[in-house]
């Protein structure tokens, strides 16, 4: 259960970098192989959008997380069960670390529950403010935990991970392309006028402007929609209506309907208030 | 279409589960010691209804750490029913016997009033139970009065029980008193029970 190391052998290191040609893909690779923690059921690592940390600046560190197949890691509500991905910071003096910017999350069946979260990898970025006296060569580092599960079991996993960098310019680094791939919620369009009042056992999200064939509602916070339940949308003479249904076991009021609405694989941030 | 309508509706819990301040619903589930428990055979007492399942990292920090022991040692000493519900369904990897049950409780030192088995889910579902733990306090009328987590420290750290919020311990305090629960609905947390 405890995260372990991974060391490659020097020889395997050494081929692989004869393979791929040059002195450079050697030190890359030996470094990487150092930093990834492989659990049983998971691999993580801290990677950097940039290949350097600039004074004063901020940059954008992520916690790969990549599950077995078949298994998979927790959103900020992880719906019915389970556990959201946690990353305990450890950074130099001066420095400090925002809140984690998650992905657009998948919703998995299990049984007539439901949970919201990652298959396969997933970047969870955090954007790290650097003071302007830094120099030298720093390591940022962080203790990140996971619940990690298949249909049938969950797995809590922890790793210690730690990224060196040098203080400098630098430029985008070869995750770059992975940061700007993670797809985070993005404000909704502004043709959409969206209002949700409260009848029966359900919150009615009207979208007028809202021209969408399918449309699935990830709230922020537990205990208020019944995650598993289907959300019928329906077409209105001016958008759409989204029946979304109360939990049977709310926590706390209802008050505004604040989460994600993903519509043809995009996710738009919402938070609309809900009228009784 | 109105099959595939139908089998969606199967799929999810109940849409009319026990909910916080109406009467619970009733259920007739074997003992692991032997015979056959139904929930209104208590009526006239407050019962503690636990989801439970021996293979959940979550259930293994509250009875490693004795905390879910001592709960029930507690509660039953003031004539609390308390009972352990598996709803584990037959045939799934983490499934376990009354036989098998009842030795894991009995290794872990668990005082509950009685250990029922689920293995068709029909009492988990219709209490809406999707965590274990996930914790229910039914009153003296067969109301449902807290529905919710054992605690406020989603964690599977044994060392987390000592600073959290014990929610079943604190509505108690209230009941006991002659109060109502304030915190009646809290989230729970833990492993996904295995339906």
């Amino acid at each position: 259960m405890k995260a372990r190391n991974i060391s490659v052998p020097a020889a395997v290191v050494v081929a692989v970098a004869a393979a791929a040609g040059g002195a450079w893909w050697l030190y890359i690779s030996r470094a990487d192989a150092e930093r990834v923690v492989t659990t049983e059921h998971a691999e993580a690592e801290l990677v950097a959008a940039r290949d350097a940390i600039a004074p004063g600046q901020s940059l954008l560190v992520a916690l790969r997380l990549k599950a077995k197949p078949g298994w998979h890691t927790y959103w900020r509500n992880p719906g019915d069960s389970g556990q959201p991905t946690s990353i305990e910071w450890k950074l130099p003096v001066g420095f400090s670390a925002g809140a984690i910017r998650w992905p657009v999350p998948q919703k998995f069946a299990v049984g007539p529950l439901a949970n919201y979260g990652y298959e396969d990898e997933v970047l969870l970025a955090t954007e790290i403010r650097v003071p302007a006296d830094a120099n030298g060569r720093v390591t940022l580092a962080a203790r990140a935990k996971w619940l990690v599960c298949d249909p049938d079991h969950c797995i809590p996993e922890e790793g210690d991970l730690s990224l060196a960098l040098p203080v400098a310019r630098g430029g985008p680094s070869k995750w770059s392309p992975k940061f700007d791939a993670i797809g985070l919620p993005q404000p909704a369009p502004k043709t959409w006028k969206l209002s949700a009042r409260r009848e029966g056992e359900r919150v009615l999200l009207e979208g007028d402007g809202v021209n969408e064939p399918a449309l699935l509602f990830f709230p922020y916070e537990e205990g208020k929609v019944q995650h598993a339940a289907p959300q019928p949308l329906e077409r209105t003479a001016t958008g759409v209506r989204l029946a979304i249904p109360i939990s049977t076991q709310p926590v706390g009021e209802f008050t505004r309907l604040s989460g994600i609405l993903v519509a043809g694989g995009r996710g738009f941030e919402i938070d609309v208030p809900v009228q009784k | 279409m109105q099959k595939l309508f139908a089998l969606i509706l199967f799929a999810a819990l109940p849409v009319h589960a026990a909910t916080v301040g109406a009467p619970a619903p009733d259920f007739a589930l074997d003992n692991a010691a032997g015979g056959t428990v139904k929930l209104s055979q208590y009526r006239g007492k407050y019962v503690v209804l636990e989801w439970v399942n021996p293979e959940c990292p979550y259930v293994r920090k509250h009875y490693g750490s004795a905390n879910m022991q001592r709960l029930q040692k507690d509660f039953t000493a003031k004539n609390v029913v308390w009972l352990s519900i598996n709803s584990t369904r037959a045939g799934h990897p983490e499934h376990k016997p009354a036989v098998e049950m009842a030795s894991w409780m009995k290794k872990m030192n668990a005082a509950p009033s009685a250990t029922l088995l689920d293995p068709k889910g029909d009492a988990g579902k219709a209490f809406a139970a999707r965590t274990t733990p996930h914790m229910y306090i039914v009153d003296p009328k067969g109301v449902l009065v807290y529905a919710g987590g054992i605690d406020d420290k989603r964690s599977t750290d044994p060392e987390d029980v000592k600073t959290a919020k014990n929610y079943v311990r604190a509505a108690f305090d209230e009941l006991l008193a002659g109060k109502s629960v304030s915190n009646a609905s809290t989230a729970p947390y833990g492993c996904s029970v295995k339906y």
